[in-house]
Formats: structure tokens, C-alpha cells, sequence
């Protein structure tokens, strides 16, 4: 019944981006369906739980399969021409791209070898046994997901965590998973196929194969691909959103729009905190508001991104009876010690070397260093090229970037530490050291896609094509 | 009429309205990147040669990278075999052979090596530890299976393997009722300054295992004052929560962990994990 669960859940995903665009590469395919798919099963938890209806596999096999054919009927005249599409690959000795199968080899390989890992061992981390397992194996269990753990203050700090992802493991245990570990290797394959369609909007093959393989060995996100931990899902959710969003906004593409704006609900749907990422790509698509004046679109996005985050806080103050707040201390001003510790602690993740107990380099390898000497190198050439040309393409992903990472900074930098009861030095090589894989999806594609990469990759791919 | 615009029902309006104004870019303003073309230069040996070459160059690049950080990955190697040696007095003859390839590995640095090594080294562990030991350790285990020389391996065997603490969670589960309450040991350094007994003292780590029995923690009874009045039975570790037991137990039949009803004494024997 796995099987069953799991193919509704990617097929309800597909039914809905077919709904919102066409012609998808088989990438596209494979990681936004699941990652729409599981978004909306998790919805259907939500509400089901608000109706007051015990999760079961009928119920859910059945709102799954009234849903993909609902959706489907009302898009039946799209799907009927999607045929016309589908072509048949050409696999002539001249069309194979030997670098880029060599890397797919190396990235299968470990792919293979971390979801062995992965599938083998059950969860044994500290904040899944606590939390997200827990809940998702009781939720199931209990068929709500207000379970009886919240009346005695044990369901764990992730019970006020939005339920995108334990919910996700209560699905999967509804429909009879003895563990629930599939979901982390459904959503690193999501991560990688939606990374490298992105990349290779922008590109050629070979970049976005060498883009993805940079991201997937990056060392932190990596080692968590085979454990039962929110930070790689929610990497995933945003870099989805953000790539899709970017994208959207550069090529002009509707479907891209309803990916971004979609897949950005999720990103706030699975964590509260990634709000500095929603409050990023609202801040894109109003400046593009100012360029197009187009209010219509602006307010959709908006509407559809926000929605999520204002369910779960009603959620979470009318039916469980608490709220999200006092989680910051904007009283402390400038405080220097703490602009210290905190400044110390992320010169460390973003340029390597040694920090208390965190190596910056072990963690996040090249990522970070490679995209600030390709921004350095892009600054460089607007000598030589010009602001406009230098710009044109990367200038979103750069906002993006940056004005995401300013607002996770200010997050922790008034993060109120009794609140929290942990010193700032315990968090940053914590919460802080995981929250930052969000960010190297965002880099990788800068590192790829900037203009003195595509300068230096066309050459490459002029050489390999013997032009 | 919404398809053919774009071929969906949710992109009508945008489709048609706004979207208008926003037709996809034509190819981007830098001639440099554009998509490569199909065309190919040359003839099917040619172009599979310079596909190999840059194959190569790749390869040789990912080996001297693995090379480089070879080293400083072995010393980890060799540091866990010397401390099991000197653990289990092992062959002193190792240990002097380990000592010398320690040294040797010690001295091979170099400006350019620690450099590198500064940034790959996350890539060497998530490349050889992380992948390729942990595939190589769970293909032994598999070959011991199939060879019969070891069971097959439940999720309750492997949670054993993983969580030190698991064959006394297990032991309570047994002894108690699926409604009991259970006051666990304080979570103070006795317990959390050693990883033997994992989080015992955690009662949101503990319920996870005891579900649907419930759980608090000994000294921090006021955080779940409804649990605190329905306490059944008491977790003893290392000796400790004997004084919370409405009944005296005699110190020569108190062993160091148990699971003991908190108002009477246990019927049968149960009291030895």
C-alpha cells in the first residue's frame, strides 16, 4: 500500500502542473510533482483534521483520487493534446554528452549509496525521536493531527512547527511504512531534478549536471540524506520556489509563476521560520510589480505564499491553544558582543576556516566560496562589459540571495536566548549551521548561471562540441 | 479558450491579460550564453574524443582531490585501531606499526596541500566515510545475512544497534500497562554527561518509544502536573529513584535499573531488566 500512497501523492502533484503549464522536462516531472504532491496531501491532513475526520488509507486514497480526476477534468482538453509533446529521444553517438553521463554516474553512485544508508537504519536522531516522527507515527496512529501528546506538553518542539513535514510521515505510515525514511530520499531526488531543470533553463547540460553535482556533495546536506531531519526537505521546498520564482520573472514563463508561487506556500507550510525567504521573493516579484504594474499577478503570488503561514497561526492559537511569539528581543539594539559572535560564526559557514566547534569548509566545502568569487569576478567584468549586461540574468538570484540571508541574520542576531534557552554560540552551530543548506541551492545556481560562468562554461561546451 | 493561449485552465486570466505583456524572453542579451547548438563540429571520433578529454581531466581532478585528503582520513582510521588496541592490551608490534605510519602521515603537508585539503575535506568524508564505508559496512551485514550468520535484522534489532538504551526500553514496555504513567530518572550529569543513557531522562525523546504509556521526568514534576498525580510506575537508573516509591525496598535486592510500581511492590519477579 507504500507504493499506492506514494504514486497518488505524485500523481496528484502531476495533475496540478499540468493544470498550470505544459511542456515540463522529465526533471521538472519528477521533483515538483512530489514536491506539490506531498504539499497538498499534508493540506488534506490539515483539513481533515479541522472536519474532524480520522485519517485511514480509504479516506485518503479516496479525496486523492476525487482530487487528480477533478483537476484533471477540468484541464481533460489540455492533457488531450499533451501527446503532441512528448518526442521521442534521439540517442545518435553524436547527441551523447560523455561529461555530463560521466557525472550523472558519479551522482547516481552516491545517490545509491546515501539512500542504502538511508533506508537501512531507522530514525535515530534526537529531534525526529522528539519530534517529527513521533508526531507522524501518533498522528497516524490517532488519525489527528492535534494528537493526545499536546494535552500533557510532550509532543516536542516540532509540534508548533507547521505539519508539511511530519505530515508527510504520517502519510507515509498511514499507508503502512514501518519507517518513514522514504521521505527523506523522495525529497533529495525532488532537491536535485528541480536544481538541475532550473540550472538548465539558464545553461546547457553539462552545467546544470555539474551544478547539481556540486550541490548534492555539499558536504552538511549531503550526510542528511540519510537521516530523518527538516532541513533537507525544506532546502528542498526552497529552492524550488526560489529557482522557479527566478526563473519566472527572467524567461516570462506562466507555468513558472504557479511552480514558484506553489511551491513558495510549501516552503511556510513545513517550517515558520523560512519566512525570510517568502518575505524575499515578495520583495522580487513587488519590484517587478513596479516594472510591469502588474497588480494581479503581485496579489496572487502573494495571496498564495502568505496564505499557509496565517492557517497555521490560527491553527495553532484556536485548536492547540498556543502562539508563535516572544521568540526575539529587539531590545538589545546594537549589541556588540553579539553582532561578534554572530558575524564570527557566519564569516565561518561562508568562507571556511574554524570557528568554537564549527569548520566552515567541512561543511559546506566550496559552495559559498565559489559563489563569492564568481560575484567578485562579475563585479570585475562590469569594467569591462557593463552593469546592465552583468546584471540582466542574475540580478534576482543575487536580491534573492542576499536579501534572504540578511533577514535569517537579523533572525538570530535578536533571537532571544532565554526564550530559546540555549546560549547564541549553541544555536549558530545548531539551528543556524542547518538553516544555511537553504542557502546553497541559491549560490550553486548563481555560481552557474552568473555571466562570467556562462562565459567560461560556453567555451567549455564550445571545445566539447568541437565549434 | 483558455488552451489556446497556453493549454491550462488555471492561466486563464493570466494567459490572456496580463501575461500578454509578459511573452517569454527572447534568447538573453549575452551571446555567450546561449544554449549550445546541435550542430557539431567534426565527426563522431572527434567529438567523443573531446567529450573524453574533458571526462578525464574531471577525473584526475576528483583523484587528486580524494589523494590529497587520503592522508588525514587514514590517521582517523588508524587513531580508532590504536585506541582499541591499547583498549584490549592488543599486539604491541601494531601499535609501534601504527605510531610510524602516523608520523609519516603527520609530516605530509605542504602549502598547497593544506590548502586544499582546507576546502575538500567535507568531500573526502561525504565521498569515503559517508557513502562508501557506511555502503560497504550494511553490504557486510547483508552477506552475514544471507550467509546465515546473522538474522535478518528488524527495525527493533537495528534501534538496539543505534540507541544504547533501547534493551531497558524495551524492558519497561514490557513490565507496564499500555495506560501507565512513568516517572523517568532526572535528566541531571549523571546521566547526561554519558551517551550510555541516551536521552532517558527526556520524556518528549522517551514517549516516543512508550507511547501510548505516558512519561515525566523525576524533579520536574510541576512542567505536567496532571501526569504528576497518576505516576504508576518509577524508571531506576543507576540506582536511582528508589526514594520515590511509597514502599521500602531492602538495599541488598536493589538492582542498579528497574521498572517498579510506585505503590506497592511488584507482584512477580519483574524487576530485573
Amino acid at each position: 500500500m507504500l507504493a499506492v500512497g506514494i504514486i497518488l501523492c505524485y500523481l496528484l502533484g502531476l495533475s496540478l502542473m499540468y493544470a498550470v503549464g505544459r511542456k515540463y522536462s522529465l526533471a521538472e516531472l519528477v521533483g515538483y510533482s512530489f514536491l506539490i504532491g506531498m504539499g497538498l496531501e499534508t493540506f488534506f491532513l490539515f483539513f481533515l483534521d479541522i472536519a474532524g475526520v480520522k485519517y485511514s488509507q480509504g479516506v485518503l486514497i479516496g479525496l486523492n483520487v476525487f482530487s487528480i480526476v477533478a483537476i484533471c477534468g477540468a484541464n481533460y482538453k489540455n492533457l488531450l493534446t499533451l501527446k503532441e509533446d512528448f518526442k521521442a529521444p534521439d540517442f545518435s553517438l553524436k547527441n551523447i554528452n560523455l561529461v555530463a553521463v560521466f557525472l550523472f554516474c558519479l551522482i547516481a553512485y552516491l545517490f545509491y549509496a546515501i539512500t542504502v544508508k538511508n533506508l537501512f537504519w531507522p530514525p535515530t536522531e534526537h529531534d525526529t525521536i522528539g519530534s517529527f516522527d513521533k508526531l507522524g507515527r501518533i498522528m497516524a496512529a490517532e488519525g489527528k493531527l492535534k494528537i493526545s501528546l499536546y494535552q500533557y506538553n510532550l509532543e516536542g518542539a516540532g509540534g508548533l512547527y507547521p505539519p508539511l513535514y511530519h505530515g508527510s510521515f504520517a502519510y507515509v505510515y498511514i499507508f503502512g511504512a514501518e519507517m518513514p525514511k522514504i521521505i527523506t530520499t523522495l525529497f533529495f531526488v525532488s532537491l536535485l531534478t528541480t536544481f538541475y531543470s532550473a540550472v538548465k533553463n539558464f545553461t546547457g547540460t553539462t552545467a546544470a549536471m555539474f551544478g547539481t553535482f556540486i550541490l548534492m556533495l555539499t558536504p552538511e546536506l549531503f550526510s542528511h540524506a540519510a537521516l530523518s531531519l527538516g532541513n533537507l526537505p525544506t532546502t528542498a521546498y526552497v529552492s524550488a520556489a526560489a529557482l522557479a520564482t527566478i526563473t519566472w520573472l527572467e524567461k516570462r514563463d506562466a507555468k513558472y509563476f504557479w511552480l514558484g508561487a506553489i511551491a513558495m506556500a510549501f516552503v511556510i507550510w513545513i517550517r515558520s521560520d523560512t519566512i525570510v525567504f517568502t518575505a524575499a521573493a515578495l520583495l522580487l516579484v513587488a519590484l517587478d510589480f513596479f516594472k510591469t504594474k502588474d497588480w494581479k499577478n503581485t496579489i496572487i503570488y502573494g495571496a498564495i505564499a502568505v496564505t499557509p503561514f496565517i492557517l497555521w497561526n490560527l491553527y495553532l492559537k484556536l485548536k492547540i491553544g498556543a502562539a508563535q511569539a516572544g521568540k526575539f528581543d529587539l531590545g538589545i539594539g546594537y549589541n556588540t558582543e553579539r553582532m561578534g559572535v554572530v558575524t564570527a560564526y557566519v564569516k565561518t559557514f561562508l568562507f571556511g576556516g574554524q570557528h568554537g566547534a564549527v569548520d566552515g569548509g567541512q561543511l559546506y566545502g566550496l559552495v559559498f566560496i565559489l559563489f563569492f568569487i564568481l560575484f567578485v569576478v562579475n563585479l570585475i567584468l562590469i569594467y569591462k562589459v557593463g552593469v546592465k549586461e552583468i546584471l540582466s540574468d542574475s540580478v534576482n538570484t543575487l536580491l534573492f540571495f542576499f536579501v534572504s540571508f540578511a533577514l535569517y541574520f537579523a533572525v538570530f542576531y535578536f533571537i532571544d536566548v532565554k526564550v530559546q534557552n540555549a546560549p547564541i554560540a549553541s544555536l549558530m552551530e545548531s539551528s543556524f549551521k542547518r538553516g544555511m543548506f537553504c542557502f546553497a541551492p541559491i549560490a550553486v545556481f548563481y555560481t552557474f548561471t552568473s555571466y562570467a560562468s556562462a562565459l567560461a562554461l560556453a567555451k567549455l561546451e564550445n571545445f566539447r562540441l568541437g565549434k | 479558450m483558455a488552451l489556446k493561449h497556453c493549454g491550462c485552465w488555471l492561466n486563464s486570466d493570466l494567459s490572456t491579460k496580463q501575461m500578454a505583456k509578459q511573452q517569454p524572453k527572447q534568447s538573453t542579451v549575452i551571446p555567450q550564453k546561449k544554449k549550445a547548438a546541435a550542430v557539431v563540429g567534426g565527426d563522431a571520433f572527434t567529438y567523443l574524443l573531446r567529450n573524453s578529454i574533458i571526462v578525464a581531466v574531471l577525473g584526475v581532478l576528483f583523484l587528486l582531490i580524494y589523494k590529497v585528503n587520503e592522508g588525514p582520513g587514514k590517521m582517523q582510521d588508524l587513531y580508532s585501531e590504536y585506541q582499541q588496541l591499547s583498549q584490549s592490551r592488543g599486539s604491541q608490534e601494531r601499535i609501534n606499526e601504527i605510531a610510524e605510519e602516523f608520523k609519516t602521515l603527520q609530516a605530509d603537508t605542504g602549502f598547497f596541500k593544506e590548502a586544499i585539503r582546507k576546502y575538500t575535506r567535507g568531500y573526502y568524508w561525504v565521498a569515503h566515510d559517508v557513502a562508501a564505508k557506511s555502503l560497504e559496512q550494511i553490504n557486510e551485514i547483508n552477506a552475514k545475512v544471507e550467509n546465515g550468520q546473522m538474522k535478518t535484522l528488524t527495525r527493533e534489532d537495528k534501534l538496539g544497534y543505534k540507541v544504547g538504551v533501547y534493551p531497558l526500553i524495551k524492558y519497561l514496555i514490557e513490565s507496564t500497562p499500555k495506560d501507565a504513567v512513568i516517572l523517568l530518572p532526572p535528566g541531571d550529569s549523571v546521566l547526561s554527561n554519558t551517551s550510555k543513557w541516551n536521552f532517558v531522562y527526556d520524556p518528549e525523546w522517551m514517549e516516543y518509544f512508550i507511547y501510548p504509556r505516558l512519561c515525566l521526568t523525576s524533579s520536574r514534576e510541576n512542567e505536567h502536573p496532571d501526569l504528576a498525580k497518576r505516576i504508576t510506575h518509577v524508571l531506576i537508573v543507576q540506582g536511582r529513584g528508589y526514594d520515590k516509591l511509597k514502599y521500602d525496598v531492602p538495599l541488598d535486592q536493589r538492582p542498579s535499573e528497574a521498572v517498579l510500581p510506585i505503590d506497592h511492590p511488584p507482584v512477580q519477579n519483574q524487576n530485573k531488566p
